[in-house]
């Protein structure tokens, strides 16, 4: 080497710096290749942050676990000292660092929704930090488009954690007037709704969608055989045979029906008519999506020396001809699912439900409520009795929804009431009232229900509405769609 | 030590009789617990003496280091003379006792694991392994004896005999000091392990500060000797070297603006509630700003000398008459020069960010609330309330806090409140619709709760609340007045008056009364007046004219006074949904002479929000600056949670902008020391080796100074670095017993040698979150000057000695090596 001179060295060095990035191309090319193959190119799994990657670039990518293991540490530290929203900051630091890591996400997520949200104890402060945890979790699913468990993550804290809190009826009326239009734009058809059950379907649907269409592909093959992972990541919702996870976007829709035929929101009165209807119509359409999913059976059938495969629909279970004509496997497993779903109960209660005579036997009884409410018990009387009338004689087009026990008791809460406003009227309920032998099932029953503002502000009219703004409705409704 | 002799004890005992030795008088006792309190190195003076005992326990360290620092020179010098004749089996037996007092460690550990047993009578009162490293000990004292009484004599001036001699004296000093505290203060026997040990400690200090005296004559006659200009000189020259060699300012600063631009990347103001940003912004920058300045001070300070040592660079200087501790203060001064600069610019972007985002946010959320105060009115009044806490937070706000105590549930007053099981144990909570009371007190001598015999000064500054020449500035000056006649009339009154003197006071302070009477009573006339004419105005319907004259007759009255206050709700049960928790306020002039009803209201709590409340002026007449704050929780079966720093009186919104700059002053503070520690390290190692101390420094200081204060208090369970370490892999919680193998053996033996020397990190290692306000001023309170000065003041204790070491050293090193 010593007979080379610096300039014959030089150029030696610099072809082999040329030579090892000429060999290196194939490789390259190679390696996208695979990523792409096995999906897992950055921009294919979700949404590419210039701020995460710019963190992870500074952070030279090894230092990453450290410092998002001293942001875990502090993040908690600081939900003891109750500095909310530092630790929101630190969270958002985290999933710059590890985006992908999707526990952080849903952990977090829930963590601020339902941990931090109960800290505060206004309701506008708690529907702040709902807010915050449901944006973090749709955060998530941008960059992370491919998790139907975040997807399901975020529906159901809209659907749980705004629908069923004890402030319910002022959280989703605060959902009601939000108006960042982004929060409350459905994933499936785009359009902005202003109820939360209704919102939380259109991401139930989506989380479904994806399990249906891409899921499949992803986690079979994709993450589950071909690749090794230190830390596999694990797929929650949508497994096969997961009825509960199929059944949300009914639930929701069933919820929403139901929420517009009582002030379910405090200070938006209820809606009644073809509205009302068309929802439960809607309602019934998603039992009926899930009621006719193929399901593979559960156990496996040896019949002449043959595994055989069988498909479930959980929706026969309500056709009785055509259940004395199936596999007695597939009928076992059929009225077995549609028991554990209660399925013959949601199935027929929309179909009553969104019946006309349904709708307005609803509207009665609220009008009847609403009557006892302001103590015009004559009119409560006439209401209640009209309606309980009308209910008697479509209930009996509908004999699943009329004998079963969660009806029992909401009918026997009506005749309740009704008994209530004849006493106060100083008349003696008639003997010849449809369903009275009903109210044997709700005699120690005193409870008010959560959920419709009606009983809840009653008990006090300087509770709620004083402090969370106006009440009456002067709103225009929300728009059915 | 003394086992029985805590300090606190000594003085309290010295107070009382010396019930233990009769035989000695008490100014003897005196002498004896001034002499412990100057030698005792973990003792300090008593709290009245304020800020001597600390100054006392700083000198008493200083001293410590400059002893080993000292005494360390001084063998240096003796082994690298090659003049002198060695006695070479002195030192072989010194290389030997090392090794052998090291060992002796071992056998105290071993020892202690009960795995092996060495009997020694107790009466003795040491372990055996103190006994076998005693002779060690000896062999090593005799051996740096040697070499310092071999090498002064041949090297050494006449002054360096003296404070040969005098460390000596020191020493003897110690051992009868100790001796006498002995026979004073303990009624046990003669122990002579004990008085030798407690007099090798006193010794040791004593010896310390005489070498802290003879390190200051040096710098004091360095001191003089310096020049302005020559610290000027060199102060540019390190200066112009950091730009033109690393463009270093430069580079900081372009990627101080680069984070500036992209700031939105990582902080995505958007998703932040309002409240909250301008917390956030203001951490995010001060921390950007600090890490920046840090950085570059870590990096430049530690490598200059080095560098200009490596390349010769430093003849040029050295050969001038520049003195060296003018070569360590002018890089300082340079450095410090760089980072005032780097930090002006920083100051400026930021406030200039801060406003335009900030502001901006302000403007933004009240426009968005304005424009739906129609459409959305609850969310447009949750919008105002979180421009109002981000309008709080971007202020420098000086509070009159009170000194809380609570009323329990049956109304017994308590220290603290209900329990309620959080995690945060910071705050304690008062139930709802009980006679549960937390209370407020202001005023000059109210009792410390947690020490019935103290008073604290908590007193309300009056004057700066009533505005002069208002009616109740005019009814306070009248009231005090007044008190004064009344004493004079009681036979009280100035001391060393005379009785007619006395007596014309009362006249004038009458005549006073009656003036001041008179035009508070005018000034009251022309207030109703006003109020009267708005009332007029109102009803004929012409509003603004009304609000104008109710503002001037408001002119009239000192501005009430604002309560702020952040309490915590905790709800045993959910309560009617969306009412809020209600407390109740009860605010009463301190003073019991003046017959005022309790101001009352009644208001909704906002958690985790700045909960205002106004109360009048009125309240502070005649009050002498006490006054009564009673806070009830009205809600039942709802509990209220505060904290003493929950609530205050604002005296003043302050200014942001100066309050950032303070907060600023803190980085600023912060390069100081970590500046010095770089000088320091650059005088004796290479610069990558100086390099890495600065930033090992920065660290542990940053981050590791909590764990080497328990270190030093001992409060570390799990044991030292090596024990951990086999907990660590081992799976072993903190508590356990560990089995004595080998391997826990050799563990404890290295922690047991390395603990000593990380429990002297505590004193090394700079404090360098406490020079950190950041937190105060993201929370919108003023820094007061006291902790700037404190600050400062900290920040020079830790600064001087590196510098001055620095200069020791860079005086007697060859720096042309």
């Amino acid at each position: 080497m010593s007979s080379l001179t610096n300039m014959q060295r030089k150029i030696i060095f610099a072809l082999a710096i040329l030579m090892l990035f000429v060999a290196m191309y194939p490789y390259k090319v190679f390696l996208h290749r695979e990523a792409e193959r096995r999906d897992l190119g950055e921009a294919t799994i979700g949404e590419v942050d210039t701020g995460s990657f710019m963190l992870k670039l500074a952070l030279l990518g090894g230092a990453r676990g450290i410092a998002a293991n001293y942001l875990w540490m502090r993040a908690r530290e600081l939900q003891v000292i109750q500095d909310w929203d530092k630790l929101k900051a630190t969270v958002n630091l985290i999933t710059k660092l590890q985006p992908h890591f999707l526990q952080i996400w849903t952990f977090q997520g829930w963590n601020l929704a339902y941990n931090v949200s109960v800290e505060w104890d206004a309701p506008d402060d708690k529907y702040e930090w709902i807010k915050q945890g449901i944006k973090f979790l749709e955060d998530g699913v941008a960059k992370n488009q491919k998790s139907p468990d975040l997807i399901w993550d975020t529906a159901w804290t809209y659907y749980h954690k705004i629908g069923f809190a004890d402030e319910a009826i002022i959280l989703r009326r605060l959902f009601y007037d939000d108006v960042d239009e982004s929060f409350k734009r459905d994933p499936i058809d785009n359009n902005v709704y202003r109820d939360n059950f209704r919102l939380a379907r259109g991401w139930f649907t989506r989380s479904v969608r994806l399990v249906d269409e891409e899921g499949a592909t992803r986690l079979g093959s994709g993450i589950e055989k071909e690749v090794e992972h230190v830390d596999a990541p694990e797929q929650r919702k949508g497994r096969p045979g997961d009825l509960a996870f199929r059944s949300m976007p009914a639930h929701s829709q069933t919820r929403y029906a139901a929420g517009l035929e009582k002030e379910s929101m405090i200070g938006i009165p209820a809606q009644f008519g073809q509205v009302a209807s068309n929802e439960w119509e809607q309602a019934l359409q998603e039992w009926l999506v899930f009621g006719r999913f193929p399901y593979n059976q559960p156990n496996d059938i040896v019949e002449n020396g043959k595994s055989i495969k069988q498909t479930i629909f959980i929706d026969d279970a309500t056709d009785f001809p055509k259940m004395g004509t199936l596999h007695p496997n597939v009928a076992h497993w059929a009225n077995r699912w549609a028991d554990q779903m209660n399925y013959p109960y949601w199935k027929d209660r929309c179909s009553a439900e969104m019946d006309r005579d349904g709708v307005a036997a609803r509207e009665l009884f609220y009008e009847g409520t609403k009557a006892y409410k302001s103590a015009d018990f004559p009119l409560a009387v006439k209401k209640f009795e009209a309606g309980l009338r009308l209910w008697e004689e479509l209930l009996k087009r509908h004999k699943q929804y009329r004998d079963d026990d969660l009806n029992k008791k909401d009918t026997g809460l009506i005749v309740k009431r009704y008994r209530r406003a004849c006493q106060q009227l100083g008349v003696p309920m008639p003997t010849t009232t449809p369903f009275i032998d009903l109210l044997k099932y709700v005699e120690n029953d005193n409870t008010v229900d959560p959920f419709d503002a009606l009983e809840m502000t009653s008990k006090a009219a300087t509770g709620p509405a004083a402090t969370t703004g106006p009440a009456g409705g002067a709103q225009q409704a929300p728009k059915a769609k | 030590m003394f086992s029985q002799l805590a300090f606190p004890m000594l003085w309290a005992q010295a107070a009382a009789a010396p019930a233990a030795a009769p035989a000695m008088s008490q100014k003897m006792i005196n002498t004896i617990l001034w002499f412990i309190a100057f030698g005792e190195p973990m003792q300090t003076l008593p709290e009245r003496f304020g800020i001597l005992g600390t100054l006392l326990t700083y000198c008493k360290i200083v001293g410590l280091f400059s002893l080993v620092g000292w005494a360390g020179s001084w063998v240096l010098a003796a082994n690298k003379d090659r003049r002198a004749p060695r006695a070479k089996w002195l030192d072989i037996a010194a290389l030997v006792s090392l090794l052998g007092a090291l060992s002796t460690v071992a056998i105290g550990v071993l020892e202690e694991a009960k795995r092996i047993h060495i009997n020694v009578p107790e009466s003795w009162g040491v372990s055996a392994s103190t006994l076998i490293a005693l002779p060690f000990l000896v062999v090593l004292f005799v051996w740096v004896e040697r070499a310092l009484w071999m090498t002064i004599a041949r090297l050494g001036k006449a002054s360096d005999l003296i404070v040969l001699g005098a460390v000596h004296m020191a020493l003897v000093l110690g051992f009868v000091i100790s001796y006498f505290a002995h026979t004073a203060f303990t009624s046990q026997k003669f122990a002579a392990a004990d008085v030798i040990v407690a007099g090798l400690r006193l010794g040791a200090t004593y010896m310390g500060l005489v070498v802290l005296l003879r390190v200051l004559a040096i710098v004091t006659g360095e001191l003089i000797s310096l020049r302005p200009r020559r610290l000027y000189a060199i102060a540019k020259l390190s200066v112009v070297e950091a730009t033109r060699r690393m463009w270093a300012p430069w580079v900081v600063l372009v990627v101080f603006l680069v984070i500036l631009a992209f700031s939105h990347w990582f902080l995505q103001a958007p998703d932040q509630r309002p409240a909250e940003i301008g917390r956030l912004y203001i951490n995010t920058l001060m921390m950007v700003c600090s890490l920046l300045i840090t950085v570059m001070v870590a990096v430049l300070s530690p490598i200059s000398l080095p560098q200009d040592i490596q390349n010769q660079t430093i003849y040029t200087v050295v050969s001038k008459p520049v003195r060296r501790l003018e070569v360590v203060w002018g890089r300082m001064l340079g450095f410090m020069a760089l980072v005032t600069f780097l930090m002006v610019i920083f100051g400026g972007a930021c406030l200039a960010y801060l406003w335009r985002n900030v502001n901006g946010t302000i403007q933004d959320t009240v426009a968005q609330a304005d424009a739906l105060a129609d459409k959305d009115p609850l969310r447009s009044k949750q919008l105002l309330d979180q421009a109002e806490q981000l309008r709080t937070k971007m202020s420098a706000r000086v509070p009159v806090r009170g000194s809380l105590s609570f009323l329990d549930s049956k109304g017994n007053p308590q220290i603290r409140g209900v329990d309620v099981g959080q995690e945060l144990e910071f705050r304690s909570h008062i139930e709802g619709a009980t006679p549960a009371t937390a209370i407020w007190a202001f005023g000059s001598t109210i009792k410390d709760p947690f020490d019935p015999r103290k008073t604290i000064n908590r007193r309300i500054p009056v004057e700066q609340f009533l505005k002069a020449g208002t009616i109740e500035d005019l009814e306070n000056r009248a009231l005090l007045a007044e008190y004064g006649v009344d004493a004079i009339n009681r036979g009280q009154g100035p001391a060393g008056a005379s009785d007619s003197e006395k007596a014309r006071m009362a006249t004038t302070a009458s005549a006073d009364v009656q003036r001041l009477r008179t035009e508070s009573q005018k000034l009251q006339q022309q207030a109703a007046d006003l109020e009267a004419k708005a009332d007029a105005a109102d009803k004929a319907g012409d509003k603004p004219k009304a609000e104008g004259l109710r503002d001037e007759a408001a002119l009239l009255h000192s501005p009430p006074l604002m309560l702020e206050m952040t309490f915590t709700i905790y709800r045993t049960t959910k309560g009617r949904v969306g009412e809020p928790v209600y407390a109740e306020i009860e605010v009463a002039n301190g003073n019991k002479r003046v017959s005022q009803t309790p101001f009352r209201n009644i208001f909704p709590i906002r958690e985790y929000y700045t909960n205002k409340q106004m109360i009048p002026a009125s309240y502070l007449v005649g009050s002498n600056g006490e006054l009564l704050i009673n806070i009830r929780c009205v809600s039942a079966t709802q509990y209220l949670g505060m904290a003493e720093s929950d609530m205050h009186i604002l005296l003043d919104q302050g200014n942001f902008a100066l309050n950032f700059c303070l907060g600023l002053a803190g980085i600023w503070l912060q390069a100081m020391v970590l500046t010095a520690i770089g000088v320091f390290a650059g005088t004796f190692l290479s610069w990558p080796m100086a390099l890495l101390t600065t930033i090992a420094f920065f660290v542990a200081g940053q981050v590791a100074f909590q764990l080497f204060q328990e270190i030093q208090m001992q409060s570390l369970v799990g044991g030292g670095p090596f024990e951990s370490l086999i907990r660590l892999l081992t799976h072993d919680n903190q508590m356990s017993e560990l089995t004595p193998t080998l391997a826990v053996i050799v563990a404890k033996t290295c922690d047991a040698l390395t603990m000593p020397v990380l429990t002297r990190l505590a004193y090394i290692v700079p404090n360098f979150q406490i020079l950190d306000v950041t937190n105060r001023v993201a929370e919108g309170f003023a820094v007061p000057w006291v902790v700037m000065l404190n600050n400062g003041l900290l920040a020079l204790g830790y600064a001087l000695p590196f510098t001055i070491g620095g200069y020791f050293i860079l005086k007697n090193r060859e720096v042309a090596a």
